[in-house]
Order: structure tokens, then sequence, then C-alpha cells
């Protein structure tokens, strides 16, 4: 009875006016960055973050949620009619989708993926809303020593899940921790690296850093080679599946929903390994797994439910432990900051109008979703025309204005620059940024939880604690697995000598 | 790549020893008690540590490994160009004023990315620094800096 009134709660609150508006515009802005190539969640969340200043929370919360999982709808038609994805979670949708629109299926593809988006968003919204309270009660019951583990999983689960070797990983885990310890000490109030600059006594703000390693070095990166825009020219016509179409993508919708809601609960998962993850599973399950690559819409059908899903799925941490599953939660966890509210798990009880607000706003905002993908599609097609060297500059504009409108600090916009550079010449020598955004985000948590944890006075707490033991030997499991495999590769290797030796 | 492996690991070694000297200027403690530079020279002690690794595997590989060569970018001009933009933007904006730094920017920048006119560059910039305008000055009430010429 007590979760129907709270859920009736929240659909009073999102089915305001103002909040529905705020839904209708998040979720457009979403969907329109999510077509547009280049400028992502991340990006677009850090740039509205300013605007969100006068709002009540809430408002601010359902606007950025919006453009989270609108972004999420939009990469797919980006990736069906271009065969460059919108935004990172729909790249596996590019290897069927583009297949099927040239083909001559556009509209099976892009109609698939919408409702395939609407049905996994919307069973892990279900999913968000069971999941959280319980989360939240269990949580009520860690400590530190449970906090600082959770913390270092998530950290070594992003480092794990990174491309390329996980000591570069690692390294960006520990820069981003080390950046984190700019500014004040939060348990001793003295201050650390900042050069006697009054700037830096706040350390480094996460929202000009992300805009810099997101957006800018997006932009620089792109510079570098002139993207070609070859959107297919077929109109689209015949939008909804047939009923072959959605016999064939019933069970990787449902698989895709599954998938996508319980790996991103995962700390570090996001939103992007459970998009391969329901991919490669399609296929292991396929009676025909040749024709994955060709355009199949099981192809299209799984990974662009499971980006959806894995959007809501990626909340459950963010609102009922109050740690970040990804680097677009980080951004919404500093959104929930600034505006007073700190997620966890008191936030429900503290807070039950936001957090049942929010939930009942992305069950309309699915709707809105779509509502607008499927009639909008040819608007989404205009935009896609609209040349790459005028996208550019207007993204590196709305970056600029964005650092600054934080704070009305130029130093911001500087850091912002700087984090651009460096986020270039990291992808360059194919190290990956979610590490050291992510590490950034968790630093002062992670220093809090670790030294008050300490204060205990015993240095082992963090394995006499069942749950902290656990988390914190899984973390280490993981960061020293490819260990196991380069060692069995090597031995592989010298047995194949020793064998053709003999 | 090993060339690549190389530079990357010495940068990180390098930035390690900073981490780790500059760290034990502050107050340590001990395991019970940590103080301030506690974790940093953790930190410092473990970037020396993890780049170390990627260095000796670096100098163990053979350039054939696989794995893409760095490559100079063909477009450099345009690109540091733009960097360089953009840094004399972030000097210049609060005594320059908003509208003529957007304008230079959305003027130079469409040109830098490649394969537009001027003219249209101009257009571009007069459309973007009126949206500019309209939606962040006159709705949003945000507010930037005039400059010199109070625009």
């Amino acid at each position: 009875m007590d979760f129907f009134s709270n859920l009736a709660l929240g659909f009073g609150i999102a089915l305001t006016i103002k909040n529905l508006s705020f839904c209708f515009l998040g979720v457009l802005i979403g969907t329109l960055i999510g077509v547009l190539p280049g400028l992502g969640p991340v990006a677009t969340i850090s740039l509205l973050l300013p605007t969100t200043f006068g709002m009540e929370p809430v408002t601010s919360i359902i606007l950025l949620c919006g453009v989270y999982y609108g972004a999420m709808y939009g990469g797919s038609t980006t990736s069906i009619l271009v065969n460059i994805p919108g935004e990172a979670a729909s790249v596996v949708t590019c290897l069927d989708g583009y297949q099927m629109a040239r083909k001559g299926r556009p509209g099976p593809a892009l109609g698939i993926s919408a409702f395939g988006s609407f049905i996994g968003g919307t069973l892990s919204i279900i999913g968000l809303m069971l999941l959280s309270p319980l989360l939240a009660r269990m949580a009520l019951k860690f400590g530190p020593p449970e906090f600082f583990g959770l913390m270092l999983l998530g950290l070594a689960m992003v480092t794990y899940l990174c491309r390329g070797p996980v000591m570069k990983g690692l390294i960006m885990a520990v820069a981003g921790l080390a950046v984190s310890c700019v500014g004040q000490d939060q348990i001793s109030g003295s201050t650390r690296f900042t050069l006697n600059s009054i700037t830096l006594m706040d350390g480094m703000g996460i929202v000009p850093v992300a805009m810099g390693m997101f957006g800018i070095s997006e932009v620089l990166t792109n510079l570098e080679q002139i993207l070609k825009q070859d959107v297919l020219a077929a109109k689209v016509t015949g939008i909804f599946p047939t009923l072959k179409d959605w016999a064939d993508a019933k069970w990787p919708i449902i698989r895709g929903s599954l998938i996508g809601f319980f790996v991103s609960i995962l700390p570090g998962a996001g939103t992007v390994i459970p998009t391969f993850m329901a991919y490669t599973v399609e296929k292991r399950l396929s009676k025909h797994p040749e024709k994955f690559g060709t355009g199949t819409i099981e192809g299209v059908a799984a990974p662009e439910t499971a980006n959806n899903a894995a959007a809501g799925g990626s909340m459950v941490t963010l609102l009922s432990l109050g740690l970040p599953s990804s680097v677009g939660m980080a951004i919404l966890l500093g959104a929930f900051i600034i505006h007073g509210v700190q997620p966890g798990p008191l936030l429900i009880s503290k807070h039950p109008g936001l957090f049942w607000g929010t939930i009942a706003s992305m069950y309309i905002g699915n709707v809105m979703l779509l509502v607008l993908n499927l009639p909008l599609i040819g608007l989404w097609i205009k935009i896609l025309k609209i040349p790459y060297n005028l996208l550019f500059p207007l993204i590196i504009l709305f970056c600029f204005l964005g650092a600054y409108s934080l704070n009305n600090n130029i130093y911001d916009v500087l850091v912002m620059v700087i984090f651009g550079v460096f986020g270039y010449l990291v992808r360059k020598y194919e190290y990956e940024g979610a590490p050291f955004l992510l590490a950034l985000v968790l630093g002062p948590m992670l220093e809090n939880a670790f030294r008050q944890s300490l204060i205990y006075g015993d240095p082992f707490i963090f394995f006499n604690r069942p749950i902290s033991a656990v988390l914190i030997c899984v973390s280490f499991f993981l960061l020293i697995s490819p260990l196991f495999k380069t060692f069995s590769q090597k031995r592989k290797t010298i047995e194949k000598a020793l064998d053709e030796g003999d | 790549m090993r060339k690549r492996e190389i530079t990357s690991s010495l940068f990180w070694l390098l930035i390690g020893l900073i981490l780790t000297i500059w760290s034990a200027t502050y107050p340590i403690g001990n395991l019970a008690q940590p103080g301030t530079g506690f974790l940093p020279l953790g930190l410092g002690i473990l970037m020396i540590i993890f780049s170390a690794t990627l260095l000796i595997r670096a100098f163990k590989s053979t350039s054939a490994e696989k794995g893409t060569a760095l490559t100079f970018p063909k477009r450099w001009l345009s690109l540091s160009v733009t960097v360089l933009i953009l840094l004399a933007a972030v000097f210049l904006f609060e005594n320059v004023g908003y509208m003529i730094i957007f304008f230079v920017l959305a003027l130079v920048l469409p040109v830098l990315a490649g394969d537009i006119t001027w003219r249209r560059s101009l257009i571009f910039a007069i459309f973007s620094t009126a949206g500019v305008y309209i939606i962040f000055v006159w709705l949003l009430k945000q507010p930037l800096p005039t400059g010199f010429l109070g625009w």
C-alpha cells in the first residue's frame, strides 16, 4: 500500500505542468544530442547543469535524467542511418542497424529500436523502483569500510572493462584519484597541491573536467579526420515492424532488458558493456549466428533494448547507495549535490518527493520518447545533415558557455580546455578517460571512507568485516585476473616452442 | 606502438615521482591515523609502480607487436591553432567580452574544421552569436562579461 501511495505521490509531482515541460525538454534535448555525433550525454548534462541552478531540485533532476535516457534513444538513429554511433552505447547497433538500412529496411530498424528502447526502459524503471528501496535499506547497515569496498569495486570494474592493458586503466584511475586530492583536505582542513591559488582551494571541478575530457577532446579528435556524412538517401518508410520482425525480436528484447538492467547495476558497468553483452548473447543463442552483422533485426533489438534498460539500472546504485556506476551517473551525482541533495541510503526517506517524482517522470519520459521518436524520424534525418564543420564549433561554444556559467569563473573554462587537450592526448596514447573521471568523482568519498575506517585503530578492519572483505577481494581479483591470462598465454607459447623443438 | 608506450609510461613515471615527492611534504601520519599526505603518497608510489611496469613491458616488447602506431595528425595545424585560439579566448574573455569572443570563435573555428568558405562562416558566426545572446543572456539571464566595449 505504501508503495502505491509513494508512486501516486511521484506521479502527482511529475504530472505538474512545469515538471512535464522539463521532462519533455530533457528527452527532446537527449534525443537530439543522441542523434548528433560528438556531443554525448555526459557533456550535455554538464552543459545544462548551470542552467538548472534556479530550479527546484526535482525539476532539475527530471530534466537531466531525461537527457540521459533520451540520448540512449537518439543514438540508434545515427547508428542505423549513418553508421556512426550517436553516443557510445549505440556502437553495436551500427553492425546490424546500418546493414538493415542498406538493404532498404531502415524503417523497421528504427521502429524496433524505438519499441525495444521503450520496453527496456520501462522494465528497468520497474526494476529501479522495486530494487532501490531494498538496497537502500540494506545500505543503512553499511559503515565506512563497506563503502570503501564498494567504491574500490566500482573503480576496479571500470579499470577491468577498459580496452587495452589493465595497467593503463589503473594509471588513469590513480591519476584521477590524485587530481581529486587537489584542494582542501576534508578531514584536517589543510590544503594540498593548490600552488597557493585560491581557485584551486575548492578542488578541481568535476563538470569542467568532464566537459573537457568528453566534449572538447571529442571535437579535437574529430578535427583530425574529416568525418563523412553519408546519410542514407532512401526515404524512411514503414517504421512499424512486421509480425515476423516482432516474432524474431521478442526474446532479444526480453533478454536485452534483463541483461541491460542487471549488468548496469554492477559498479562501473555503465551503459556500453551491457549492449555488447546483449549482442553477444543473442549471437550465441541464435540458430543463424552467421547472419549477425548482415542486417538481422535481433542484432538491433538486443543492444538498443539493453542500453535503455542500462540507463535505468545504473541509477540503482546512484539513488540507493550514492555511488555513481558510470561517468554519466557521476555527473548526475554532481547535479544532486549542487542542489543540496545527497543521494544514498537516506535519499528515499529524506526526499521521497524527489525519488518518486523522478521515477514517475521516467515512465512519462519513456512514453514521450516513443511518441517523439517515431513521427519525428524525418526531422532527426534533417538534423543529421548539419555539416560537422558547423557542429563542432557549436559544441565548443556551448562547452565554453557551460563551463563559465558554473561559477562565472574563467578558470573553470581554462580547466576545461586543459583537460580537453589532456583527454585528446590520452586517447591518442590509447588510455581511456572513464577510470580517470570516475576516480576524480569517487576520490574524496573514497579517501573519507578510508580514513574514517582507520579511525577505529585497526588497519585490518577492511578484512575483518565480511562485506568489505568480499568487495575488496573481488576488486583485487578483477585487477590481477589479466595477469593469469598473460601467464597462461606465455605458458602456451613456451610449451608450443618446446614441442616444436622436440 | 613501442615508442608510444615508452613515451607515455615515462610521462606517468615523472608524474608519479612528482606526486610522491610533493606528497612527502605534507603530514603523512600512520596507518591508524593517516594524515593529509597519506593517500597522495600512496597514489604516487602506485603510479611509479604501474608506469615502471608499463615501461619495462614496452622495452621487452618488439615494435611488431599488434596495435596501431601513433600517427602524427595530418591536420596538426588546424588542431594546434584551435587549441591556441581557445586558450587566447579564455585569457581575453573577461576583458574583451563574450560577444566579440564568441563571434570570433564562431567565425574562425568552422574554417579550421575545414571545407567551408569565409562567407558561410561569417553567416554562421552572426547567427550563432545572436543565438547565444537570445538563449543565454536574454532568456536564461546568464551574467556574461561584457568587456571594455560594454557588449
